[in-house]
């Protein structure tokens, strides 16, 4: 395998976790085939359109997986639960982005989390969340709440509301390092502050702007006018960037995005994005492509 | 479906019995609940099973040194470092190890 289709297979997730015979027969789902990426020019900013192909991947919203529990409708962009597909098992440590829509009323009983970064994004409607720490909590649009699920956590989550639906994102990051002490936060951000640019959301550091997270991750939304133009800098070198359009079309070096499409792309170091339709909002996740 | 006999190692004694429920809610699937080091390494010396699943509340040293319990047994055995707590990502991380056990395969 030349080095171009090692790294994308890794990427794209058949290497991840495909078993690996090593020593006394063990296999593992470890991260051994992993590695860091090269970028083929560490002064390129932006890509033509040969080499995006070799470094992108494109997720179209109608590929997803789809669960219909009847109270919950969700989309899978990777593999979850019932959804199995070698080729959508993870794009760096996202693991996770779930495209939920919970009835009135209903919602997730009692369940557990562990060793793992949990973000919840309320999209429409009041999401109620309970915890084994104690926390009780409403989230809504604007809002954004963070699990770090670490040695084990359980929790609830319900639609508050039982005359309209709550529609939210729910997002898995791997940690940067397993089992450390659960954490709950959830903050409330100025949503004009994202008009015609990217409001970060999450990051690794504590005392920058948004939630936090065990990981190398920063996250952004921005709620865009038609026709423009971001450049969007990569915060760390490797980290890969996957973008998420909530609502609206957009066009990220050169791949137009419809609402729902998700694009990954690595190996760069500026990424320009473009709004092509009035009220595009968008999801953009900084990510390490390397669980540590 | 395959048969499999899945070790499960951890500490948090809630997700242990969750992970055992999801994992036996296929049939054919047995999970064998482990909560200490030296009972486990015993355990997987006279029935080492398919998996080795380990799940949260381990130190860094128990999970090495069971891995390298693991190493010196003559046997084939899938190891899934278990990331999640539940039914989100558990069948995945198994269907990684064993691809012939996917539904439609």
């Amino acid at each position: 395998m030349n080095k171009q289709n090692f790294i994308k297979k890794g990427l794209l997730g058949s290497g991840i976790f495909t078993a690996n015979a090593v020593s006394a027969g063990i296999m593992k789902n470890d991260i051994d085939e992993i590695e860091p990426l090269e970028a083929l020019d560490a002064d390129a900013v932006h890509y033509d359109s040969a080499q995006l192909e070799n470094h992108s991947v494109l997720h179209k919203s109608t590929s997803r997986g789809h669960a219909n529990h009847g109270w919950l409708q969700s989309n899978h962009t990777f593999s979850f639960a019932n959804y199995h597909n070698p080729e959508r098992m993870h794009f760096g440590v996202l693991r996770v982005l779930n495209d939920d829509i919970v009835a009135a009323g209903r919602g997730f009983g009692l369940h557990p989390h562990d060793n793992m970064e949990i973000i919840s994004i309320p999209l429409e409607g009041d999401l109620e969340h309970e915890d084994s720490m104690g926390n009780q909590a409403i989230i809504r649009k604007g809002d954004i709440q963070v699990m770090s699920a670490g040695t084990g956590i359980m929790h609830s989550e319900y639609n508050k509301n039982n005359d309209r639906e709550v529609k939210f994102l729910q997002i898995w990051v791997y940690p940067n390092q397993r089992n450390v002490a659960p954490r709950y936060d959830q903050i409330t951000l100025d949503r004009s502050q994202r008009h015609n640019k990217f409001q970060q959301i999450l990051s690794p550091d504590p005392a920058d702007e948004g939630v936090w997270i065990h990981q190398d991750a920063w996250f952004h939304l921005g709620h865009f006018d038609a026709g423009i133009t971001e450049n969007y800098k990569v915060k760390q070198a490797g980290n890969g960037v996957y973008i998420f359009v909530i609502s609206g079309t957009a066009n990220v070096e050169g791949q137009e995005l419809e609402t729902r499409d998700g694009f990954g792309i690595w190996d760069i170091s500026e990424i320009k994005i473009t709004a092509t339709s009035a009220d595009t909002e968008i999801l953009l996740m900084d990510l390490n492509m390397i669980l540590n | 479906m395959k048969n499999l006999v899945i070790i499960v190692f951890g500490k948090n004694e809630e997700i242990l019995h969750t992970l055992k429920r999801i994992i036996e809610s296929t049939q054919g699937w047995q999970a064998i609940i482990q909560q200490d080091l030296s009972t486990c390494k015993t355990y997987l010396s006279a029935n080492p099973g398919d998996i080795l699943l380990l799940s949260s509340g381990l130190s860094t040293q128990e999970e090495t040194e069971i891995t390298d319990h693991l190493l010196r047994l003559n046997h084939t055995i899938g190891l899934i470092k278990h990331y999640g707590g539940g039914s989100g990502l558990l069948k995945n991380e198994i269907y990684s190890l064993f691809p012939d056990l996917i539904p439609g395969n």
